[in-house]
């Protein structure tokens, strides 16, 4: 938190990037957001991997946080990334977590491989989720576990831009080692590939991926299902017609053990200068399932936490925002949202309806 | 020498452009670009040329030149620009042009580096650059 109070008194002296020296630039992003549920205790999305609950009536920082990237260039065709953004992690701290960090070797021709700690172009552009100040309303519903909760993985990819006409056009092929964000799921392999179409302000984004994975007991000594698979397809894109920028996105994955995931979103705002007014709706839909019982006597029934059960978790969320652009690296946003959950996924539980009322005041920016 | 003097005498007779130039050192191998080429070289759309030639743009930081200059490339303002850039830097896709405050500090980096490309207003030119497209 004290990095991001320094962030914010320092602000106004900085301009866009930090040139260290001719070869390393440091870049940085931040978000101060209060947030005060009324209703009923809800749980928003957060960089934290476990759920932190907003408790009715209280206002909290939850979604607050300071993200800086440094890029090194070592010779003019290769280059080093990495990113870290420190946010609340529970209830009582902050803590720093490397996002991703990557070598970036440019093969000529518009072609580049890079190779390291890498997210997965999926829902929301993941890359982007923390930066607030680089969409429009306040906070995507994608948790930070992301796509079934693979968020990232360490391996290598393909990136090749090209034109066709007044088209730019992007491919990525990705191949790597998958990381949830549960420790007993233990990723074997990812594959995906991914495509990003623009034209002059508006772009396509289309990616499908595939990931293999080991489920493992809660104390790791024992494994609950072998050699899973989770397939995940997105679809995202933003459209501007004179004033009015349309977003939306649908993903979905099925998966074994993990639950399968529906997402999608679509907002509508409409830039008067500085001011833009927006509408957001937003939903995800999770449906567990039991693993499947493997060839032979039954297993012994997994310790209590240990594997969903049937059941489904949905949650809809309607907004009604404003932002404000005080200048081009700078943004105050206004939002009051309407959250609706259903939780099913406990069958020792009732299901459970919860709806909230959240009003969110967020000041973005980057430097 | 005879070439910039018949532009600069061009663009006298036209006030209603942009007043910029797009150039390299005189070193570098690159001597025409048009302006689809241009827009993709400084929205890093491209750091390579069909021909081959590597390209490495850079700009002065002048709030005022990149206004006139991304409108003409983009039809974009400069906080749509920067918003564009947001979204490239933090997914690590991408990187602004190098920015320099000085005119002879863009003028040495040009001669210097013969992949360099940069923009400067006509007034500044001087004959040590290479002008491959104006904006009028």
């Amino acid at each position: 938190m004290g990095l991001l109070l320094g962030a914010m008194l320092w602000w106004p002296l900085s301009g866009y990037a930090v040139e260290i020296s001719d070869r390393l630039t440091l870049n940085g992003f931040y978000n101060l957001d209060a947030s005060l549920s009324q209703g009923s205790d809800t749980v928003l999305p957060t960089m934290a991997v476990d759920p932190i609950t907003l408790k009715d009536g209280e206002v909290a920082l939850n979604y607050s946080l300071i993200g800086l990237q440094a890029d090194f260039s070592l010779t003019d065709t290769l280059r080093f990334a990495a990113q870290a953004v420190s946010s609340r992690q529970t209830d009582a701290d902050y803590a720093p977590t490397l996002e991703w960090a990557y070598a970036n070797w440019d093969l000529g021709d518009d072609l580049f491989l890079r190779g390291g700690l890498l997210k997965t172009p999926l829902m929301q552009g993941i890359e982007l989720r923390y930066v607030g100040f680089s969409r429009l309303w306040v906070r995507p519903l994608v948790p930070a576990s992301g796509a079934a909760g693979f968020d990232d993985y360490l391996g290598a990819e393909l990136v090749k831009q090209g034109r066709v006409g007044d088209y730019n056009i992007g491919f990525q092929g990705a191949y790597g080692v998958p990381d949830h964000h549960q420790d007993f799921v233990d990723g074997h392999d990812l594959k995906l590939i991914s495509t990003r179409i623009e034209r002059d302000e508006s772009w396509l984004n289309l990616a499908l991926m595939q990931a293999s994975y080991d489920v493992y007991s809660k104390d790791l000594t024992r494994v609950i299902q072998k050699d899973s698979e989770m397939v995940m397809a997105s679809i995202e894109a933003e459209v501007l017609f004179d004033k009015a920028v349309i977003n939306f996105g649908y993903a979905q994955s099925e998966a074994e053990f993990n639950p399968d995931e529906r997402m999608a979103y679509l907002s509508l705002g409409y830039r008067l200068g500085g001011l833009t007014p927006y509408l957001l709706y937003q939903y995800r839909d999770m449906a567990f399932t039991a693993p499947n019982p493997p060839p032979g006597p039954p297993p012994p029934p997994p310790p209590p936490g240990a594997s969903p059960k049937d059941g489904e978790l949905s949650t809809r969320s309607i907004a009604l925002g404003l932002r404000y652009d005080l200048d081009d690296r700078h943004a105050i946003k206004a939002q009051i949202e309407r959250q609706s959950v259903h939780d099913a996924s406990f069958r020792s539980l009732p299901a459970a309806d919860t709806n909230a009322t959240v009003f969110t005041l967020s000041f973005e920016g980057v430097f | 020498m005879r070439r910039l003097l018949v532009l600069l005498a061009l663009l006298a007779a036209n006030p209603c452009h942009a007043d910029l130039a797009v150039v390299v050192g005189k070193g570098s191998p690159i001597d025409k670009l048009d302006q689809r080429e241009v827009a993709n070289i400084f929205l890093a759309k491209t750091t390579q040329l069909a021909n081959g030639n590597r390209v490495r743009p850079v700009e002065l930081s002048d709030d005022g030149y990149k206004t006139l200059f991304y409108r003409e490339i983009s039809g974009k303002t400069l906080a749509q620009i920067n918003s564009y850039w947001t979204t490239l830097i933090f997914t690590g896709k991408g990187r602004p042009p190098k920015s320099v405050d000085e005119t002879g500090r863009l003028i040495e980096l040009l001669n210097n580096d013969p992949h360099a490309i940069g923009y400067l207003p006509l007034s500044q030119i001087t004959e040590s650059v290479k002008v491959l497209h104006i904006f009028r």
